[in-house]
């Protein structure tokens, strides 16, 4: 085997060789690894931790609300726990899930050998799990205690003194860069690296879906590092009136280029639900997604308008009518994508050969709370009823459907689905069933009651209550989280254990058409030696057509070892 | 259609205990005449559209979650119907769907906003006329045009953790004021100037309207109308520090003969009250010259600092 560098003939065939560098513990080599399958398990085993310690927070908020005048909580630490819990939800749990996921499966999907930029998506890794550790570290200090909202002038410093404003502000710099970081790699991967015959037609829907998130952060996540800094800027030095009108600043600006963020970020989170869930119905049905380009076309509608939808944070705020008619057809125009996208599932399931698996039983459980969000979002579209119901309790669910819905119903989903890929073992079918049917359950208690003590006039984000009338759908509410907490935890420790002694999982336990499918499960670090001719957007149904025609050749996947010194991938075209 | 036998058991047990559950949770007493998933009906005109909109809209939404679920359900359920027209034939039909949908809520919603943004004028006659207290420094931005007819104003300042409200319209020395409680005249478009003077709230009274920013450096001018004479419970709905959830405010509708008299009587108690104050600390200081305890520790300092100067 030559040492010497070989410049590749086709970008196609860049080899990541990795040193197994053996005077290294297994963890730095993880930390130091250049493989985008490690990059992407650092974003998944984020996100879970972020998962268990958010849902930790939540559970003592919840406590503390069951009781009417509660004393569980004060104030102070109540709103410290709903800061942390909310941001971790969103920037630590649900982003990172699927940036994991997209970092792990978009390279094998489009048949490419390792990802573009493997070392920068490593980087903003390892910066968002050291925001987050800031995040979780601030409780010593003092933590912020104005909620997700940050809202200013609150969060300067004449108003809240405290080091944990600050805290937060550098963890959501750190968490905010390390994903734009992922997505430039994730955006240029998608690009350039894709295999022969992968055209923008052939392209798988994850893969599509995650490019579009990709773009989507690249658009949205840099402002808030932008506003971040200012923020600090103006902590520190308060001559400089940024946000805080006394000092000649601008209050509605923190809003706008806080939530141009924060608001699409659910959104973006959905795209990747959405790209995993059109991934696992059709391989469900055997058979590839119906009408992919149509929902291509879909999904990337679907970003744009949601994110240009953030306008809905200025209803009820001192603007000019005008904008909450624009903003209104700009949320309701949402439907379009939305209904594309649910028809194409529903053509899917019913024109194939449906296989319920865990995966695929709970995928199409996120396609109906899909079509709840959407429901809701027009809702809140219409500026009379948002501007009524934003404030209530219903505003938190709104938002919890699009982080906590797509985030936790449909990763979970995608991470069973793509499990046996990543590991290598077969997870517990039953015990998964069971913890997803926890986990949903819990979480359509908690909607049924949040939405009914929101149209009752509860409002969001509340540290206590006089009113006895709402103590008993707030027991509710915690009685659905215990249950999904059950849930979750059963599925957590199903994948520790199934990762630890499951059954050998095949390459393609679920007989999908995908290319990540064809590579050994777990991929070696060049993913593939052979990548098979393709065609279309499910190249494996075409292999096993070419097998079942009675050819008996693998067609189309001629291919030498790189490790061979011989550049040529295929030869043979079909 | 076939729906193999563990599907279908499992459907129907989700079916049952999510239809129970809804069942319930329909049941539970609500509120005044608000049933445990529906809002209270509304006491303005502002509301009964809010309550309209939120009617229709879940309503339709209600419609196609449940057409979602039955179509997956048969869907599942049934063989495979040939899997040759993949890409051709769901995509027109569903766009036109999706194009529909659009269609019929953007206008219902721009039905509403133009509904909102033209109210019918009040019916009562009087003689009240908008006087608009401001700091001509903010930023004034219309967030609703309000009815034509008869109209009075409140400026509302938002505080951390209060809401404070100023009258306009009476002779006086003094600002007329009060604080929590907002006392409107009902079936009378009243224009509220609302601004902050700390960081962000947010005014919410469910029962006249949605919930209406106060931003520091802006005066957001919008209107509310309580139809009937009452009490309304109300709140901030922005996190504006550890004491926000205890931010609440009332208002109180009087009849506009009440409200008349109440303005006035305002006026005259803050007046008996500031000439009181002003009593008070004027007798002190002259008790202080009485009993020999002179000026201040601090004009004394300032007195020995100017000798020195001038030395």
């Amino acid at each position: 085997m030559s040492t010497a560098y070989e410049k590749p003939e086709k970008v196609s065939e860049v080899v990541v060789r990795e040193p197994f560098d053996s005077t290294r513990t297994k963890w730095v080599n993880r930390v130091r690894s250049a493989d985008h399958k490690v990059v992407g398990q650092t974003f998944i085993g984020l996100s879970i931790v972020a998962l268990a310690l958010a849902g930790f927070c939540e559970l003592l908020t919840l406590a503390q609300l069951t009781f009417t005048d509660g004393t569980v909580l004060s104030p102070e630490r109540f709103y410290a726990l709903l800061t942390i819990s909310n941001t971790t939800y969103l920037y630590l749990f649900a982003l990172p899930l699927f940036a994991g996921l997209a970092t792990y499966v978009l390279p094998l999907q489009i048949g490419a050998r390792a990802s573009a930029f493997p070392r920068l998506s490593a980087l903003g890794s390892w910066l968002a799990v050291w925001g987050g550790a800031l995040l979780f570290f601030s409780p010593v200090i003092n933590v912020w205690q104005g909620t997700l909202q940050v809202s200013s002038p609150l969060s300067t410093y004449f108003y809240t003194p405290s080091a944990g404003v600050d805290l937060w502000l550098v963890a959501a710099i750190l968490i905010a860069g390390g994903l734009t970081f992922n997505a430039i790699d994730l955006a240029v991967t998608f690009k350039v690296l894709r295999a022969e015959g992968v055209t923008a037609q052939n392209t798988p829907v994850f893969a599509y879906a995650s490019a579009v998130y990709a773009y989507g952060v690249l658009v949205t996540a840099p402002v808030l590092v932008a506003a971040a800094l200012m923020a600090l800027i103006e902590r520190q030095w308060g001559v400089f009136g940024i946000f805080n009108p006394v000092a000649g600043g601008n209050a509605l600006l923190w809003k706008t280029l806080f939530q141009w963020f924060s608001h699409s970020a659910p959104y973006l989170v959905t795209i990747g639900a959405i790209g995993a869930t059109s991934e696992i119905l059709a391989a469900a049905s055997g058979r590839g997604l119906a009408n992919s380009a149509g929902v291509k076309r879909a999904i990337r509608l679907f970003a744009i308008l949601g994110i240009l939808s953030f306008g809905q944070v200025y209803f009820g705020g001192p603007v000019a009518p005008a904008w909450n008619f624009i903003f209104m057809l700009i949320g309701v125009a949402l439907v379009i994508p939305a209904t594309v996208i649910v028809a194409s599932w529903i053509k899917t399931v019913a024109s194939g050969d449906f296989r319920p698996t865990v995966p695929s039983e709970y995928a199409i459980v996120f396609a109906v709370i899909f079509t709840i969000g959407i429901v809701l979002h027009v809702a809140f579209s219409m500026p009379a009823l948002s501007q009524w119901l934003a404030g209530s309790a219903v505003g938190t669910l709104n938002w919890s459907i699009f982080t906590l819905g797509s985030g936790l119903i449909g990763g979970m989903s995608a991470l069973l689905y793509w499990f046996p890929k990543i590991t290598g073992r077969a997870f517990d079918a039953p015990k998964a069933r069971l913890g997803m049917a926890l986990t949903t359950a819990g979480f359509a208690v908690i909607a049924l009651a949040t939405f009914s003590l929101g149209v009752d006039g509860f409002g969001r984000d509340l540290a206590y209550y006089t009113s006895s009338a709402f103590q008993g759908r707030n027991i509710a509410i915690l009685v659905g989280f215990v249950i999904s907490l059950f849930g979750v935890i059963g599925l957590i420790i199903n994948f520790i254990q199934s990762n630890a002694n499951g059954a050998k999982a095949g390459n393609d336990p679920w007989h999908a058409g995908t290319l990540e499918w064809f590579a050994p499960s777990p991929p070696p670090v060049n993913n593939f030696d052979a990548i098979p001719a393709v065609d279309s957007e499910t190249p494996l149904f075409d292999v096993r057509e070419r097998i079942a025609a009675g050819s008996g050749e693998l067609a189309g996947s001629v291919a030498q070892s790189p490790t061979s010194g011989r550049p040529s991938l295929r030869e043979s075209k079909h | 259609m076939l729906i193999p036998a563990p599907t279908f058991r499992r459907a129907s047990v989700f079916a049952l205990v999510a239809g129970s559950v809804f069942a319930l949770l329909a049941a539970l007493p609500g509120s005044a005449s608000a049933g445990a998933l529906w809002p209270d009906s509304a006491g303005s005109p502002t509301t009964s559209l809010s309550n309209t909109l939120f009617f229709i809209v879940f309503g339709l939404g209600l419609i196609a979650v449940i057409a979602v679920i039955a179509l997956f359900a048969k869907a599942a359920g049934s063989d495979s119907e040939g899997a040759d027209d993949a890409a051709a034939d769901g995509a027109g039909k569903s766009q036109t769907v999706g194009v529909v949908l659009f269609l019929v809520f953007a206008v219902i919603g721009g039905y509403a906003f133009f509904q909102n943004n033209s109210v019918e004028p009040s019916e009562v006659q009087s003689s009240f006329k908008p006087d608009q207290l401001q700091d001509k420094k903010l930023r004034v931005a219309n967030n609703l045009k309000p009815p034509k007819g008869a109209s009075t104003s409140v400026y509302v300042t938002g505080q951390q953790f209060l809401w404070r409200y100023q009258y306009p319209g009476v002779k006086g020395d003094w600002n007329t004021y009060s604080y929590h409680d907002l006392i409107i005249p009902a079936g009378i478009t009243v224009m509220l100037d609302v601004t902050s003077s700390d960081v962000e709230h947010a005014w919410w009274v469910p029962e006249l309207g949605g919930s209406i920013s106060a931003m520091p450096g802006y005066i957001n001018r919008t209107w509310i109308r309580a139809d009937k004479a009452g009490v309304y419970e109300g709140r901030s709905t922005v996190v504006s520090g550890t004491n926000f959830p205890s931010m609440t405010t009332r208002v109180i509708a009087l009849s506009p003969r009440d409200y008349a008299a109440w303005l006035s009587g305002k006026q005259i108690e803050i007046t008996e009250a500031m000439d009181a104050l002003g009593a008070e600390v004027a007798g002190g200081i002259e008790q202080a010259e009485v009993d020999g305890q002179g000026p201040s520790e601090l004009e004394t300092q300032a007195e020995d600092a100017d000798a020195k100067e001038n030395e």
